[in-house]
């Protein structure tokens, strides 16, 4: 008999350490929830994998490949918990990251005492370095390399120095400056972390480029710490597969190569709920999915079409839950390629109030998980998300995480009673009901950030529902798109996780060259394209993965002239020709339509040539279920007052349990799904199905 | 407190409406083409119903926007009066005296029709490129008329059934030095308020015209009893405040002063300007719409900023803007660089607000500054121009010093630094420096905000047009024995032979390759005497390159020994005790 062999999905989050082991042979899940040690993350998970592994009767030896999501390097720019960073750059332009936080929040416009948080390098740490590039990469000023030294030891010297952070003003164009400047500091103080923005991410917009850098060099040091501790201790517990972390953009790399480009695991956990939409929807034979995630603070909402999940280059760490964080001016800006997610401060413990001008709002204020919703009986006293769906009978204070938490039904009702239902004159049935649908309206409003503002239309998408309160509140969101099908996978309070275990290797590559199409240099722009190529492959290889599991895909970021915003058009691969050119021109002038509406015939600019390595990798399969049903009588545990628009108030309505339902089970709503970690609401006018990954599938009844 | 009959559908229906203006603002934002749009946000959206009243509006807009649309709508309404109105109508204008700002703000306005009638109007107002006039880009610092600010346009339809309509765009391409750039805006206008509409029929089809109605009008309603709330909770009776501008741009030396009287009465705002300067010849006069801009500024900073806005935010002021004064000029008077009468409008309201509330005291800001630089390319022939504006340090508050180059006041929000590395890429320019400005920040026991030096070199001969919106010769002052931050300059080849200190506001200045303009922003008054400033908040501002040893020495009476970078607490002491001396005699 072959050894049994496992992929492992480790996801840390704010809350809870998730932890998903799939068997490849069997597809079987093991699955261990446990509480986040956000102090020393390492020993949480060790305890839910240590968990998932007795579950499976196995060792750590069975594991062959480990994924793990981490949230350490958004805490660390949360908390202000990094490293000490020197930041080096063009003289004259020393004060660059106290300059280009400019911008104040929208929100704080009338607060004449606003107060923006301190740059993440102090200025007595900045060093301005004597040189010049053009925008072409022609050296103006030689860089003058005694001066360059001399500051850098003059700085460590003085002050406490862990890690170097080195951009220089047009370095995406040539980068033999900075190199040179990360030489010489390598030399004065060898094994100090240093972050070079040309092979960060050399792209153009030096204020960007320059907190992209900064929060690698920030981040670096503790973050490849925290890998290389975690690994150790995986491997001293017997782990001989491989261990990955996974990625913003969607994808895993080696620990190796996190520890060499830290900043791209920020933000990961999120992107991974999305890269298990896009595989689920995959397996489901549906590829243009929408992701929604909505948990007890926050609800995000992401994007998949054609397979791929939406990118953007406009990411903000620490910019808290903001809506599309677009035009919001809070948190540090990094132009790395991230998982694009609308997310909204609404889920199950945001806090319904009365204004002063007798309006009912929720949240974005949240209860947390401490003191929690009024029904924990934890001396929240405020009404929730979750004290209205308990008021409205969507979920059962008995069965809260299966039964093993106590609920305590009447202090929701005297709470939303006193703070809500009172207030504005009305029982607290109909302010429940309210709450429920000011919070769904909220979270649309995320899924409306990621289709109709990008001009896409939300109809022909399928929506993938997870986290805990994803599958009760999904179907009246669904309604506002006109989305006719809602899908909710197994166990959704374990979706990210399990997202983790399908995901490939990606690496991303990017350099700027802007050149009107007109007159664009084609041997150039094969030139560039191959050097990115290479690059990207090369560290493919170097992870041990054979020419044909790897593939390449590139893009040019296109504008027109005299516009500042450029969008990505897909290029073919192979030598180009001035038509392929053309070709990604005319796909921006598509894309530009479909965002804005307009055709416009004005010339064209190429600006950032960018290049994504895909290496496959082995992943988990979902288990598929042979045996079928058709009627779910056998999952039939009881009946109880559920309220619903449709009925104009409460319907004796049949539950159901998720565990016993099988393949092919259809029925008519109304009607409720309950498992331990989440519960599907089913309004009247809906079906539900099950298919044979056991998948709960419901739509509008014809 | 009224209870409106359905608060939860209200609440529904107020999110939805700003996020299609939200949506709107978006749009406009990234498909434009000006440079004040693209990059620094410089766009507003609004949607109004089919009598014109406003009903919500983009959050990122700039607040200097904020009152033009509205009173501009009614204009148009007087020359197309709504029976006249169809669908797929867009109209377009930008005159200052009917409610617009100056020739570059150009505004959108489009009906929104749903089964036949007129339900809403959807509106944009952007800082588009250049629209003639006599300075490359707009913005000419010595206009003594509007007619010289660039071209105006009356309220005119520029698209019929959908379809442009008429000549308007080819006379506005004509009349344009850079006509790409400006019908490039202008489309980014037309796919907003297209997209607005679009959004709206959509919302109506959904809950039902009548029904949207009733929830706007009840949106209002809500607006003005929250702002009423507010304004009953601030201190009745009357207060005074004024602030003085230093120049107009054309009559060199001269004082400008605008003066307002503040009275609460119940639940009403009273804003009377009387006592006000006339309008000035060059082109800081403030339109209307723009003076109003600057009230609800100044008034919402003391209530509760997230009451959204619309029509109902206005009923419970009352604004007295003397015709003929700076607040309210007579045609054709200039009004380009407004923004020193709106900015001195806002820093008399808070002065008269701090009477009674000491503690929301805030010291003077910087004002915008603003150049542009243009050129004719040599191998195409074309002109190039560009238009740069950058802020200054903002007033040291009571009990913390000013922000470091923030938009200060009712431009905070707004503009965002622009990008060398873009500007380099597309102009003939080279950035030399960009850096705080040591010692610019107004000294006191709290410490002004820091001014910048941005130094620009063209690389080809062109011209200079520019301009300190004020605070120049009379720099942002202190308050409470706090020092005025350091006023906005230009000067020419700084450090050089050919160094050339330039007037606070020039139009055309040539230059040659290889000039290098250093712009100099103001800098925040300080706050409360600077003796009294704790020595070690002075040592940090000397580590952080915000205050030389000299200053430190100078201006707080504070010495710090440059070998250990530490303070030297006996001739700390004696310093002050000295200057306390000083300070005593100097009284007698």
């Amino acid at each position: 008999m072959q050894a049994r062999k496992f992929f492992v999905g480790v996801d840390v989050g704010g809350t809870f350490t998730d932890v998903v082991m799939a068997e490849e042979a069997t597809h079987k899940l093991y699955t261990s929830k446990k509480l986040t040690t956000a102090e020393a993350p390492a020993e949480g998970v060790m305890e839910a994998l240590s968990d998932a592994i007795a579950q499976a009767g196995c060792g750590f030896e069975a594991i062959d490949r480990a994924v793990h999501a981490t949230t350490l390097a958004t805490n660390l720019v949360l908390e202000r918990k990094g490293s000490s960073v020197a930041f080096v750059t063009t003289e004259g332009f020393g004060d660059l990251l106290v300059i280009g936080q400019e911008r104040r929040p929208d929100a704080d416009r009338y607060d004449l005492f606003y107060d923006r948080p301190p740059p993440l390098v102090p200025r007595n740490r900045t060093i301005e370095v004597r040189e010049r590039m053009s925008p072409d990469g022609e050296p103006i000023v030689a860089l003058d390399k005694r001066q360059v030294e001399a500051e850098v030891r003059r700085l460590l010297a003085s002050e406490k120095v862990e890690a170097f952070a080195v951009c220089l003003l047009h370095s995406y164009a040539n980068r033999a400056h900075e190199s040179q400047v990360a030489e010489i500091i390598r030399r004065c103080a060898p094994g100090v972390y240093v972050a070079v923005s040309s092979e960060v991410w050399p792209e153009y917009r030096e204020y960007e480029r320059a907190t992209t850098t900064v929060m690698s060099a920030y981040v670096g040091t503790l973050m490849a710490g925290y890998v290389e501790g975690l690994e150790r201790r995986l491997r001293a517990s017997g782990m001989t597969g491989s261990f990955q972390i996974m990625q913003s953009n969607g994808g895993v790399m080696s620990s190796a190569a996190t520890a060499r480009r830290p900043i791209y695991s920020i933000e990961s956990g999120p992107a991974a709920g999305v890269i298990a939409a896009a595989h689920l929807g995959e397996r489901f034979g549906r590829r243009n999915i929408i992701s929604f995630d909505m948990g007890g603070t926050t609800a995000k909402a992401g994007l998949v079409r054609d397979g791929k999940p939406a990118i953007t280059n406009e990411f903000r760490v620490g910019g808290g839950a903001s809506v599309g964080g677009r035009r919001s001016a809070t948190g540090s800006p990094i132009r790395i390629p991230v998982i694009d997610l609308a997310e909204v401060g609404a889920g199950g413990g945001s806090i319904a109030r009365v204004d002063a001008g007798n309006i009912l709002q929720v949240g974005p204020e949240s209860a947390g998980s401490s003191p929690g919703p009024a029904c924990y009986g934890r001396g929240g006293d405020r009404p929730t998300v979750t004290d209205a769906d308990l008021i409205l009978g969507y979920l059962n204070p008995r069965y809260f995480l299966g039964g093993r938490m106590p609920i305590y039904a009447e202090k929701s009702r005297e709470a939303m009673e006193r703070h809500v239902a009172g207030p504005l004159a009305m029982d607290v049935v109909e302010a429940a009901a309210g709450v429920y649908e000011i919070v769904n309206a909220n979270m649309a409003s995320a899924i409306h950030m990621v289709t109709v503002q990008r001009g896409i239309d939300p109809r022909e998408f399928t929506l993938v529902a997870f986290g805990g309160a994803g599958p009760t509140h999904v179907i009246p969101v669904a309604r506002e798109f006109e989305i006719s099908s809602v899908i909710i996978p197994i166990s959704p309070g374990l979706t990210s996780a399990f997202g983790l275990v399908m995901s490939d290797m990606v690496t991303d590559h990017v350099r700027t060259r802007v050149m009107d199409l007109e007159r664009a240099e084609i041997d150039e722009v094969n030139a560039i394209y191959q050097e990115l190529e290479q690059a990207g492959v090369s560290e493919m290889r170097r992870e041990g993965l054979s020419a044909s599991l790897i593939r390449v895909e590139r893009q040019a970021d296109i504008r027109f002239k005299h516009q500042s915003h450029e969008l990505p058009a897909p290029v073919g691969p192979g030598r180009l020709t001035p038509q392929d050119l053309e070709a990604a021109s005319a796909a921006f002038r598509d894309l530009y339509h479909e965002l804005y509406g307009i055709r416009q015939d004005a010339p064209t600019q190429l600006v950032n040539f960018k290049v994504k390595v895909t290496g496959s990798v082995p992943k988990a399969e979902l288990a598929t279920v042979e045996e079928s049903g058709g009627d779910p009588a056998r999952a039939l545990k009881a009946t109880r007052p559920v309220y619903f628009d449709a009925s104009g108030g409460f319907t004796d309505t049949p539950v159901y349990e998720r565990g016993k339902l099988l393949p092919a089970d259809t029925w008519e709503g109304p009607a409720v799904i309950e498992e331990p970690d989440s519960t599907i609401i089913v309004p009247p006018g809906y079906r539900a199905t099950v298919d044979r990954y056991l998948s709960v599938i419901i739509e509008a009844s014809r | 407190m009224t209870l409106f009959k359905e608060p939860i559908a209200l609440e529904i229906v107020k999110n939805a409406l700003s996020t299609i203006a939200e949506e709107m603002g978006v749009t406009v934002v990234r498909s434009a083409y000006s440079t004040a749009v693209k990059e620094g946000g410089d766009a507003t959206s609004a949607i109004f119903d089919g009598q014109g009243r406003l009903i919500a509006q983009s959050t990122g807009a700039p607040l200097m926007h904020l009152s033009s649309l509205r009173p501009s709508l009614q204009e148009l309404m007087k020359d197309f009066p709504p029976s006249q109105m169809s669908d797929g109508d867009i109209y377009i204008f930008n005159d200052p005296y009917r409610g617009g700002i100056h020739a570059n703000d150009m505004m959108l306005f489009k009906p929104v029709f749903h089964d036949g009638r007129l339900a809403f109007f959807t509106t944009a107002l952007i800082h588009v490129a250049d629209v003639g006039g006599m300075s490359a880009g707009g913005l000419p610092a010595n206009a003594t008329e509007t007619f010289q600010e660039g071209l105006l346009l009356p309220p005119v339809k520029l698209e019929e059934g959908g379809r442009p309509y008429g000549s308007v765009l080819a006379i506005v391409a004509a009349n344009s030095r850079t006509p790409e750039k400006v019908l490039g805006d202008i489309r980014a206008m037309v796919a907003a308020v297209n997209i607005g509409a679009r959004r709206l029929v959509a919302l109506a089809e959904r809950h039902g015209l009548d029904k949207l109605l009733s929830y706007t009008n009840d949106m209002m309603d809500y607006c003005e009893q929250r702002i009423r709330q507010e304004i009953q909770g601030l201190p009745p009776g009357v207060r005074e405040g004024a602030f003085v501008i230093d120049d107009d741009g054309v009559d060199e030396g001269r004082d400008f002063r605008v003066q307002v009287a503040i009275t609460i009465v119940d639940s009403s705002l009273i804003a009377d300007f009387t006592g006000t300067d006339q309008q000035a010849r060059g082109p800081i006069n403030a339109s209307v719409s723009q003076s109003m801009s600057g009230v609800l500024y100044a008034l919402r900073c003391f209530i509760d900023p997230t009451i959204p806005m619309n029509e109902g935010c206005y009923r419970p002021l009352k604004v007295v803007l003397p015709e003929g004064t700076l607040v309210n000029p007579n045609p054709p008077a200039a009004c380009n660089a407004r923004m020193a009468t709106v900015m001195a409008i806002i820093e008399a309201m808070l002065q008269a607000f701090s009477r009674h509330y000491p503690e929301a005291a805030v010291a003077a800001s910087s004002n915008v500054q603003v150049y542009t630089m243009n050129g004719v390319d040599r191998s195409t022939g074309k002109v190039w121009t560009f238009m740069d504006s950058q802020f200054g340090g903002v007033g040291a508050r009571s009990t913390k010093d000013g922000l470091d180059i923030t938009p200060p006041l009712i431009f905070s929000g707004g503009s965002v630094a622009h990008t060398v590395e873009a500007l380099e890429m597309e102009y003939p320019v080279r950035f030399r420096s960009y850096r705080l400005r040591q010692d610019s920040g107004g000294p006191g026991l709290w410490r002004g905000g820091l001014g910048i030096q941005r130094d620009v070199q063209i690389l080809e001969d062109g011209q200079l047009t520019a301009r300190v919106t004020d605070r120049c010769r009379r720099p942002p002052p202190g308050i409470f024995g706090g020092q005025p931050g350091k006023g906005g300059r230009w000067v020419v080849n700084p450090g050089t032979p050919q160094e050339v200190e330039l007037p606070p506001k020039v139009t055309g200045y040539p230059l040659r390759a290889g000039d290098t303009v250093a712009m100099l922003t103001a800098a925040g008054g300080g706050f409360g005497p600077p003796m009294e400033r704790d020595p070690r908040l002075v040592l940090r501002d000397v580590l952080d390159h915000r205050v030389s040893i000299e200053a430190a020495r100078g201006d707080y009476g504070v010495a710090i020994a440059p070998e250990t970078m530490t303070v030297d607490d006996d001739e700390t002491r004696r310093l002050r005790a000295r200057a306390d001396v000083d300070g005593k005699e100097s009284m007698t």
